[in-house]
């Protein structure tokens, strides 16, 4: 178990989140936080797993129809075209930071190949942000020489909203890195005295916010995309 | 003698509910992986299952099935994402069912408080459900420790699970500060956690 790795207060987040306490910004940070801390989600987990049994009732006789209602509402059978199985790598993301580095090596593949790496620059980290419900994406790289971190919307649509960058540090609180341009791609220069917790696991989250960004620097929208730093 | 059949009977009972869980565990990842004929096995061996966790939130057959098929959807849609190393396949399946169910009730309108009065006991597995023996000392131990929690706190947290209830609306039933309710219902939790994983 993870016993002594969660302060109460996140084992106690933990059970509010499962039970569906949370709302809006707090459930989204949440959320994306699953994504990046494993010993949170493994409690989150946990918390699913001894509230299940508050909902187990008696076996029910369903309606003969229904199988079909099913059958008709599922997405048809697509050919396995690259598409198609680009398609549902993104749906079946799950923020899990390997799928998240599975979707940003295909990406890689349709660019022209990188130049060679230099054997001694530092391994750039990289995350592709996504949602398993909703349609925006991103892919981000950051430089730790340069402490900056180039964000490349693949698809935004946040309405009459703007874009706002959170850094999720393993086991910590969400951050704001700030707005970014939801049409192309932005630059962030992170802090000098946050560089120090950019590191593989933590995770980036994108959510709606009202021009200039959360008051009070508290996340107000739910999340949108979230992904975790992998080393590229 | 009868004790020596009784835990061979036990053994034979403990063994069909591993094969159990392991077919269940099969038809789910093979789902995840687009096999529609492992998508039926597994509808055909849970949607009773999960229909009685619908019918449990919604009360009405109509709005349960229309949940029920929801959830399926849900299911196959997600089903790449299941990892039996985390979770058994039953929890996460009556998850899914239970979130989805939640979130329609929310949406309608219809959610709130309706279930502090009602279900106030967790119900009982049925007895030849293919889990029973797992899922009952599950249930038995939930139940239990549900009950030693303060009454209120422990219809707090029926009614979220089980009624969608938000914090706004459990501090306007109690007349209470929503601080007061959320400190309160964060104790209940851990002392839920603490009694569950003696």
């Amino acid at each position: 178990m993870t016993k002594g790795v969660l302060s109460e207060d996140d084992i106690a987040l933990a059970g509010e989140f499962a039970l569906g306490l949370l709302q809006g910004a707090d459930a989204g940070l949440a959320s994306a936080r699953m994504a990046g801390d494993p010993a949170f989600a493994a409690e989150v987990e946990a918390w699913q797993a001894r509230l299940a049994p508050l909902a187990e009732a008696d076996a029910q006789a369903v309606s003969p129809d229904l199988w079909d209602r099913i059958v008709t509402s599922l997405p048809q059978p697509q050919g396995d075209s690259a598409p198609a199985r680009l398609l549902r790598l993104w749906q079946g993301l799950a923020a899990a930071s390997t799928a998240a580095a599975a979707v940003f090596a295909l990406l890689l593949v349709t660019r022209p190949a990188p130049p060679v790496p230099v054997p001694v620059a530092p391994q750039p980290m990289v995350a592709a942000l996504s949602s398993t419900d909703g349609p925006t994406a991103l892919t981000a790289s950051y430089d730790a020489a340069t402490g900056k971190l180039l964000m490349q919307p693949v698809r935004m649509d946040l309405g009459r909203r703007f874009p706002e960058l959170w850094l999720i540090p393993v086991g910590g609180s969400a951050i704001s890195l700030g707005m970014i341009n939801a049409k192309g791609a932005s630059i962030v220069v992170v802090p000098a005295p946050l560089r120090a917790k950019m590191g593989a696991g933590v995770t980036l989250a994108i959510t709606p916010e009202p021009a200039g960004g959360a008051p009070g620097g508290k996340a107000t929208g739910p999340v949108v995309a979230a992904g975790v730093m992998t080393s590229a | 003698m009868s004790n020596a059949s009784n835990s061979s009977e036990t053994v034979f009972k403990a063994r069909r509910v591993a094969e159990d869980r392991a077919r269940l565990t099969q038809a789910l990842i093979r789902t995840g992986r687009g096999d529609r004929s492992a998508f039926e096995t597994l509808y055909r061996s849970t949607s009773a299952k999960l229909f009685g966790v619908c019918l449990r939130i919604f009360g009405e057959r109509s709005d349960a099935e229309d949940a029920l098929q929801d959830a399926y959807v849900t299911i196959w849609n997600k089903a790449a994402s299941y990892d039996p190393a985390r979770a058994s396949p039953i929890t996460w399946l009556v998850t899914v069912a239970r979130n989805r169910a939640i979130d329609r009730l929310r949406a309608s309108g219809k959610g709130g408080l309706a279930p502090l009065d009602e279900a106030a006991e967790v119900a009982d597995p049925t007895p030849d459900a293919e889990q029973a023996l797992l899922l009952r000392r599950e249930t038995d131990a939930l139940s239990g420790c549900i009950g030693a929690l303060e009454a209120r706190d422990a219809q707090f947290i029926r009614a979220a699970f089980l009624g969608g209830a938000t914090y706004a609306e459990l501090a306007e039933q109690e007349r209470a500060p929503l601080g007061t309710v959320k400190s309160r219902i964060r104790r209940a939790l851990l002392r839920l956690r603490e009694c569950l994983d003696q």
